[in-house]
């Protein structure tokens, strides 16, 4: 004789099950984020005397990064005066009111007002880039170059884009002669989950 | 990178301006009665359209207010013309020398500061150089006021010359080739008045110069130690090296025969090239 199923027994199964595609949907969709500074860069590149690149990078990055389908955002902020070509003296030009005014100007940040998901791996991202003093909309299109635990266990996720930026949007309008106006940068994220 | 242009806007345009109105002025009160003191109010006008014209060739015209705080350097003169003239016309009562001379400086010197000095980037090293700044820099006035009083125009441009080259080459040198250049454009004013006043013979400069090219000077060191990396001894060595014209006064009236004028452009440029030769060791070491 076929032993009836008892009604208990499918309730708890079916509320397991509802409880496991939860979670599983939270961890798909929640995608909550912290910039790890460490193996994150923020690299520039400019074009000298119409002739070859120079490059540089920024050392101290902090950010959060969150990709929940709801409320998605970015915010990145860089410390000016972490700014590195590997040359003191060109550095120390390059913080000075030349350029960046690193003393007046400390922080350079992106704040994202739209982010949209354009597929599995890519986001369009709507933002506004603060630096020396100026405020001016960026489109940046990110994408999510891979995902992994890190030692500790924690799941992590690398996400990268390149765009473009004209420095005299900046106010940074000194040697255009000598030194592109157009500045690319090149932004590699390596975000722990929260 | 220097181009033919910057030279001719950073050093051949405010010679030409400054010159120019020193000859306009001395042109037009030529016949009149004094017009070797009132030829002095020339002075303070020449420094302002000199150093304003050299600026704006170089880097055009600023927003108001300015995204860059050593933009007020520019934005400053045409109120530190006008303090200027004041203080040339000779009959404006003391008291109100010194009250606008004592507000003028703090005046600058904050705006120059006020980056440091508000929200986030509150520096509290900052507020103390600012006091120590403005300190100076109104003793600085005072006594430049007083040597003003006793040599001629020539030399007193003379003397300014040779501690702002010097201070435009040590800016250069300290990461900022833009507070250089602004320094080789005040150095350029005082080159001209130098030659123009020689020219014309001696007369009472008007102690509107001081005033003037105290705060755009004592603003650029200012700046050079707030926004570059400017050394504070250098900065100091440079602020002090005018003021050696003093001690040349004072050993010409100790030992008779002594060159004046020589030996007070010989004492500034020691001090002013003993923060060059600061300057240039930093510049090759690193």
């Amino acid at each position: 004789m076929k032993k009836p199923h008892h009604p208990f027994r499918i309730l708890a199964i079916c509320l397991g099950l509802i409880g496991f595609m939860t979670i599983g949907a939270s961890r798909a969709f929640s995608e909550s984020y912290a910039v790890d500074p460490v193996h994150s860069t923020v690299l520039f590149r400019i074009k000298h005397m119409e002739t070859s690149f120079s490059w540089g990078r920024f050392n101290e990055i902090v950010g959060r990064l969150n990709l929940d389908d709801k409320a998605p955002s970015l915010e990145m902020h860089v410390k000016t005066e972490s700014l590195d070509t590997a040359n003191a003296k060109r550095d120390q030009h390059l913080k000075s009111p030349d350029f960046f005014s690193a003393k007046q100007f400390p922080t350079i940040s992106f704040k994202s007002k739209r982010i949209a998901r354009l597929g599995d791996t890519k986001y369009d991202v709507d933002g506004t880039l603060s630096l020396h003093g100026f405020d001016r909309p960026v489109k940046v299109l990110l994408e999510r170059t891979g995902t992994s635990k890190n030692q500790q266990g924690v799941a992590v996720a690398g996400y990268a884009t390149t765009f473009s930026i004209k420095r005299s949007d900046f106010g940074m309008k000194y040697l255009l002669e000598g030194l592109s106006d157009d500045v690319v940068l090149i932004v590699s994220l390596e975000c722990a989950a929260q | 990178m220097f181009l033919l242009r910057d030279l001719l806007a950073g050093v051949e345009l405010p010679i030409v301006l400054t010159a120019g109105t020193l000859a306009v002025g001395w042109f037009a009160l030529r016949h009149r009665h004094g017009a070797r003191d009132s030829r002095s109010w020339a002075g303070p006008l020449a420094l302002g359209v000199g150093f304003a014209g050299g600026y704006w060739a170089l880097f055009g015209l600023p927003a108001f207010p300015p995204l860059d705080a050593i933009e007020w350097l520019f934005l400053l003169t045409p109120g530190l013309v006008l303090l200027g003239l004041l203080d040339s016309l000779g009959r404006v009562p003391l008291q109100v020398r010194v009250v606008s001379i004592a507000a003028s400086a703090p005046a600058s010197m904050l705006l120059l500061s006020w980056p440091l000095l508000n929200g986030n980037n509150y520096d509290s090293r900052q507020a103390v150089l600012f006091a120590t700044a403005t300190m100076l820099l109104v003793g600085w006035i005072a006594a430049m006021d007083g040597l003003a009083a006793r040599v001629s125009a020539a030399q007193l441009s003379a003397i300014l010359f040779c501690a702002a080259a010097p201070a435009a080459l040590v800016l250069l040198l300290s990461g900022s080739q833009r507070l250089g250049q602004i320094g080789g454009v005040l150095a350029a004013t005082q080159f001209a008045g130098s030659l123009v006043n020689y020219a014309l013979g001696p007369a009472a400069l008007g102690r509107g110069v001081i005033v003037v090219f105290g705060v755009l000077f004592g603003g650029l060191l200012l700046s050079g130690y707030s926004y570059a990396e400017l050394r504070p001894e250098n900065a100091l060595m440079l602020l002090a090296a005018p003021l050696m014209s003093w001690l040349a006064l004072l050993l010409a009236w100790q030992f008779r025969g002594l060159p004046l004028a020589a030996t007070q452009l010989a004492l500034v440029l020691v001090v002013a090239g003993s923060a060059v030769a600061q300057a240039m060791i930093d510049f090759t070491a690193d």
